[in-house]
């Protein structure tokens, strides 16, 4: 099945090893994500698209444990099929990122640890393509499968 | 530059009123208002309206009687109703007019706020994957702040309890049954380490608030209270906020701590100075939090102040007299005028069964709210 992500610019690529697109201010030298019009510290127009590091440590985190309403959320599951999940913000070179968590089905996250980025099955579009969404997961996840 | 007076308050209960509308339960605020203060639609000479859901809080005047006044409708999120009362004041303060009105209404459906993320200057992709959501963010920044300074899960259910027994002594309020804290802990779990009973109900009802010039209140009542500062204030680079797909740099102070230090400033008094305090508790770990950045305490003594009781009405520092949002619900646009509503019965010493004891003389209410704007107000007899 042909894969896309959900949003193009989002992500660098759909390889194994991907990375966050932000943005570094040219005047100011402030990281952001995703990438605006302006920098979100002092409102210049001179940004620079940069790749975020793939690795970071966990700043935060919290469950979803309740289906998010529709729209905006584009998940498709209903109340019966919905699964919680875990969602939280990963220091990035100093940049706190939100995105989901994966890979914590045997306990719960760890503020402090160490987490990388990768990229989620989130649905099938109208074309029939396989969405990819971002989101973290636990350094040495893949290895130790 | 005048100084202001409250000299009237009134308050539609917070629920859910099927049939009535937040324009009529505005009007009844209003009519309270009046009524409290001794005076006339007609006397009442500008207003500032706030609300979520009506587009058009000024068209309250269609029950209230078109007489002509400027009506300016505010929307500032949880923060609405902090805005449309310090413009209200400020209005007073620069003499351009006697005395006004602040109304705030609103009627929610029940459930979390819904919204479209690129109105907050976010992406699509934000809300169609689920981040766009406010609950979830108020978990983490508790979940960060338990970890930083030890605060309990137990004290989150403390908070909680505290309220909804506030809430059995406020006719007002929507949520009036104390509820142990094993239940608060145990009832299902929304976003760790948030229980769903730890979270306020958006709902519906309304508020308002009649201010005047001070030198003037004699006329309307024996025992005004006077507004000494109401500052909104907006998030700065590298504060944590909700809806933020990121947030950068170095940490800066959330934006109340911002608003909380400029109206402690412009009011020349004091955290200890305060008596009886209303704090935003969207959920249990928000008053927690604010605790500490409105000045009341450090960062981490709240575990050891909750557990003392110093919060409840009898202590030292009375927070959510009422109940706060956790017992009334939050109907955006009225929130914060419920708040003063609460402040100016408690510092007139008419309370009733919720009373804080010892004639309290310097009140303080916060809001906070999407996507990282505070308001607070101190108000003294």
């Amino acid at each position: 099945m042909k894969q896309v992500l959900i949003a193009e610019g989002l992500v660098s690529s759909l390889s194994a090893s991907p990375r966050l697109i932000g943005a570094r201010c040219q005047r100011c030298d402030a990281l952001s994500f995703p990438l605006l019009s302006g920098c979100a510290r002092c409102g210049s127009e001179d940004l620079q698209a940069i790749e975020l590091p793939a690795r970071g440590r966990l700043w935060t985190w919290t469950s979803q444990e309740f289906l998010p309403k529709s729209p905006p959320y584009t998940g498709g599951e209903s109340k019966e099929t919905f699964k919680s999940w875990y969602v939280g913000y990963v220091d990035l070179d100093g940049l706190h990122v939100e995105g989901r968590l994966v890979g914590f089905e045997e306990r719960t996250p760890e503020i402090g640890e160490e987490v990388e980025l990768t990229l989620i099955p989130f649905g099938i579009d109208g074309n029939g393509d396989e969405v990819m969404i971002y989101g973290f997961q636990p350094v040495g996840l893949v290895e130790e499968n | 530059m005048a100084d202001v007076a409250i000299i009237g308050v009134g308050l539609h209960p917070f629920g859910r009123f099927p049939g009535r509308s937040a324009i009529q339960m505005g009007a009844m605020a209003a009519r309270l208002a009046l009524k409290d203060a001794g005076i006339e639609w007609r006397d009442v000479q500008f207003a500032f309206g706030g609300s979520y859901e009506v587009d058009n809080p000024d068209a309250v005047v269609n029950e209230l009687g078109l007489t002509g006044i400027p009506f300016t409708d505010v929307y500032n999120g949880c923060a609405t109703a902090a805005s449309a009362l310090s413009l209200a004041a400020r209005t007073i303060r620069s003499e351009e007019f006697d005395i006004g009105i602040a109304i705030g209404m609103d009627k929610h459906l029940p459930g979390a706020f819904a919204a479209d993320p690129v109105e907050y200057s976010l992406p699509s992709w934000y809300g169609e994957t689920g981040l766009f959501l406010t609950t979830k963010f108020f978990g983490m920044k508790i979940q960060r702040y338990m970890y930083d300074y030890g605060i309990s899960r137990e004290t989150l259910a403390k908070t909680t309890a505290k309220a909804l027994r506030n809430g059995v002594l406020n006719p007002n309020a929507l949520r009036r049954e104390a509820i142990p804290e094993e239940v608060i802990l145990g009832s299902r779990m929304l976003n760790d380490p948030l229980t769903q009973l730890m979270f306020c109900s958006p709902d519906e009802g309304a508020a308002a608030v009649i201010m005047c010039r001070a030198d003037i209140a004699h006329r309307y009542t024996d025992t005004p209270i006077f507004l000494l500062s109401s500052e909104v204030r907006t998030r700065r680079f590298g504060s944590f906020e909700v809806h933020s797909p990121s947030f950068g740099g170095e940490r800066a102070p959330a934006p109340t701590v911002d608003a909380s230090k400029v109206a402690f400033e412009r009011a020349g008094v004091q955290p200890s100075d305060v008596d009886v305090v209303q704090l935003q508790d969207t959920d249990a770990g928000a008053e927690i939090m604010h605790m500490a950045e409105n000045g009341f305490c450090e960062d981490g003594e709240q575990e050891k102040m909750i557990a003392e009781g110093a919060t409840e009405i009898g202590g030292r520092l009375p927070i959510n007299t009422d109940g706060g949002l956790l017992a009334n619900g939050e109907p955006i646009g009225a929130s914060g005028l419920r708040q003063i509503h609460e402040l100016v019965l408690q510092l007139r010493g008419t309370a009733g069964e919720r009373q804080v004891p010892g004639s309290p003389r310097v009140g303080y209410a916060q809001l906070y709210g999407a996507p990282g704007t505070a308001g607070v107000t101190i108000i003294s007899k």
